[in-house]
């Protein structure tokens, strides 16, 4: 693929030389020529020039962005969105005036533009390369301006940023509705085959008992000491309830008690180290929660440790959760739902999971969410 | 016995000074949050206060923290902390500066009038009363190994020794001789490598202190 690439741009750019050459050949052989013939010479070496270079200057510059990753760590990065991104979104919205044809075939050429056309500052970066490049591997302190000069021609643009911002941001609310319906599915399911079921069956319990006490007072007693049970049971299955959603502990006193409260309800000696001085926002201190839940019962599933560490550590913007086991490693967000729920769930406030988990371990997960 | 009732929700406080009223004890004073009941602790000095966790000006812990604030002032002050949720961190907040006088119990412990007194009158006397919850809890978040050497017996003695239990009510419980069980409960300290001590909160304290510590596995 790369091959191909760095052959298609060779060619583009030996064209206009070939033409150059030929001319000169032309020139030597049929002698003296009129300024008319040179000019027409240049023109035309000028005009394939300029088209073939226009159409493997996308390419070109991508080859550039590739090869010179190395020296720019990364900074390169980033897609280039196209142009119709809120277009198409205003056109979907406002339906009245939408012709799917056109808005079609508009995106489509759209599409191949974005794909084929170099921009203005990669095109700059073109003219400038050649001279910048060579000088660069002469003289190595040249390096670094070479590397800015790439950043600043061939990095994202502020407009490509922000699209993929757009874009990120759409995927995450996205995201974030279905999981939002799916627990709220999950919580009416539980509430009505649970505690809903029971306080049926209690009230029930209860109307017999009534009936009886007349009666039958050993059977009704009996009934209602049913009915206590049932009722006891209830409240179990509406605390574990409660406990899934937003642990009372995390409301009563912030995310380092509620893992503390956790850890010693796993059957790992976990320790927790560090502390919280800012209290975060409610949303993102259960994220978090969660998150640090997940990764202790992985510990505990998969890891076969005999120890669990995690630290805290808080400094001006940033919060970060560290957890460490010293277990057989082999974590991989792919092969499960629990690691990738996670990573889903701290990107909706722009947060992040990085795993190192070598086979034979040890597993380092790290937590890191933005707060104020 | 004169006690202070601190819930906010009302018919739970009045269910409660109800239940505490029939078995013969005086209920001094019932109020429904955390500053009212600091007042009330201080002016009556009650044989116990019957604290909820959650209580307003906050909502969040403050029946804990009233509890802590109050054994801080007067050591001999016995506390029964009521909540609608369990957790092992609080409970060993509670019982850090010694488990006599101190209660961690589920509400709905209420529902059985009998065992929700008798663990009242444990509490008020200088006794202990853990929630059987709480225990479980700190029995399941023991590495497979620690308990091993214990039989099934054997870890229903234990459990009902963290709850604060006496021998004499632990043989009530298990339908067994008093005898059988202070055999039990040597034979657990052996196995367990626990100081023995004879009195049934500091007993609490030593298990509690087993459990759940770390410890190499
Ligand atoms: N701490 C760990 N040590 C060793 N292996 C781990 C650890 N954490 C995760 N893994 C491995 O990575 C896989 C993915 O974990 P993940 O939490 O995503 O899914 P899961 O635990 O298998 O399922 P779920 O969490 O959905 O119940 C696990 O199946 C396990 O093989
Ligand atoms: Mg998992």
């Amino acid at each position: 693929m790369v091959l191909r690439r760095i052959a298609l741009v060779l060619l583009a750019w030996a064209l206009p030389v070939l033409w150059g050459c030929a001319a000169l050949l032309f020139h030597h052989i049929a002698g003296d020529w009129g300024a008319w013939h040179w000019l027409a010479v240049v023109g035309w070496t000028l005009a394939v020039a300029g088209v073939s270079v226009t159409l493997s200057g996308r390419m070109v510059a991508d080859t550039f962005r590739r090869l010179l990753a190395e020296w720019t760590d990364g900074s390169l990065q980033g897609r280039r969105q196209p142009p119709y991104a809120v277009a198409h979104l205003a056109t979907s919205t406002w339906g009245e005036h939408y012709d799917p044809l056109t808005a079609g075939l508009l995106r489509r050429s759209e599409e191949w533009v974005v794909r084929l056309l170099p921009t203005w500052r990669e095109t700059f970066w073109l003219l400038i390369a050649p001279v910048l490049i060579p000088l660069a591997v002469v003289l190595p302190p040249l390096r670094d301006l070479l590397s800015a000069v790439a950043v600043r021609l061939l990095g994202p643009s502020t407009a490509d940023l922000l699209g993929s911002r757009v874009e990120s941001l759409e995927k995450g609310r996205t995201d974030l509705t279905r999981a939002q319906q799916t627990e709220l599915y999950r919580l009416e399911r539980n509430l009505h085959d649970g505690a809903q079921a029971r306080l049926v069956s209690i009230g029930m319990t209860l109307g017999a008992a009534e009936a009886l006490v007349d009666r039958q007072p050993p059977q009704a007693k009996e009934l209602i000491g049913q009915a206590r049970e049932s009722s006891h049971a209830a409240l179990q299955e509406l605390r574990e309830l409660v406990r899934g959603i937003l642990p009372p502990v995390l409301v009563e006193r912030g995310l380092a008690d509620a893992v503390r409260a956790l850890a010693l309800d796993v059957p790992l000696p976990v320790t927790v180290h560090g502390t919280i001085t800012r209290r975060l926002e409610a949303p993102l201190e259960s994220a978090v929660y969660f998150a640090v839940a997940e990764l202790l019962a992985n510990a505990v599933e998969h890891a076969e440790a005999s120890g669990v560490r995690v630290t805290f550590e808080q400094d001006s913007g940033r919060l970060t959760v560290v957890v460490e086991d010293d277990g057989r490693g082999g974590a991989n967000p792919q092969s499960g739902s629990g690691l990738a729920g996670v990573e889903e769930r701290l990107g909706w406030f722009d947060g992040t999971l990085r795993i190192s988990s070598p086979r034979g371990g040890p597993t380092r997960a790290v937590v890191e969410v933005p707060c104020a | 016995m004169r006690i202070v009732v601190a819930e906010d929700q009302y018919l739970l406080r009045e269910g409660l000074t109800h239940l505490i009223r029939s078995h013969g004890h005086h209920v001094v004073a019932a109020v429904a949050d955390a500053h009212s009941a600091l007042r009330a602790l201080r002016q009556h000095r009650p044989d116990l206060a019957v604290l909820d966790i959650r209580m307003p000006p906050t909502h969040s812990d403050e029946g804990l923290q009233l509890a802590l604030q109050i054994r801080a002032e007067r050591p001999e002050a016995s506390v029964l902390i009521l909540s609608q949720h369990l957790e092992q961190l609080y409970a060993r907040e509670l019982l850090a500066n010694g488990a006599a006088g101190v209660g961690y119990l589920l509400k709905d412990r209420v529902f059985n009038a009998a065992t929700f007194m008798e663990a009242v009158e444990r509490v008020a006397a200088g006794g202990t009363a853990l929630d059987p919850e709480v225990v479980s809890r700190m029995m399941r978040a023991e590495p497979a190994s620690s308990l091993a050497s214990l039989t099934d017996r054997e870890k229903d003695v234990l459990s009902l020794m963290a709850e604060g239990l006496s021998n004499q009510a632990i043989a009530g419980r298990l339908f067994l001789s008093e005898g059988a069980i202070s055999k039990y409960t040597t034979s657990i300290f052996a196995k367990l490598g626990i100081e023995h001590n004879g009195a049934a909160n500091r007993r609490v304290r030593a298990v509690l202190a087993y459990l759940n510590s770390p410890r190499a596995v």
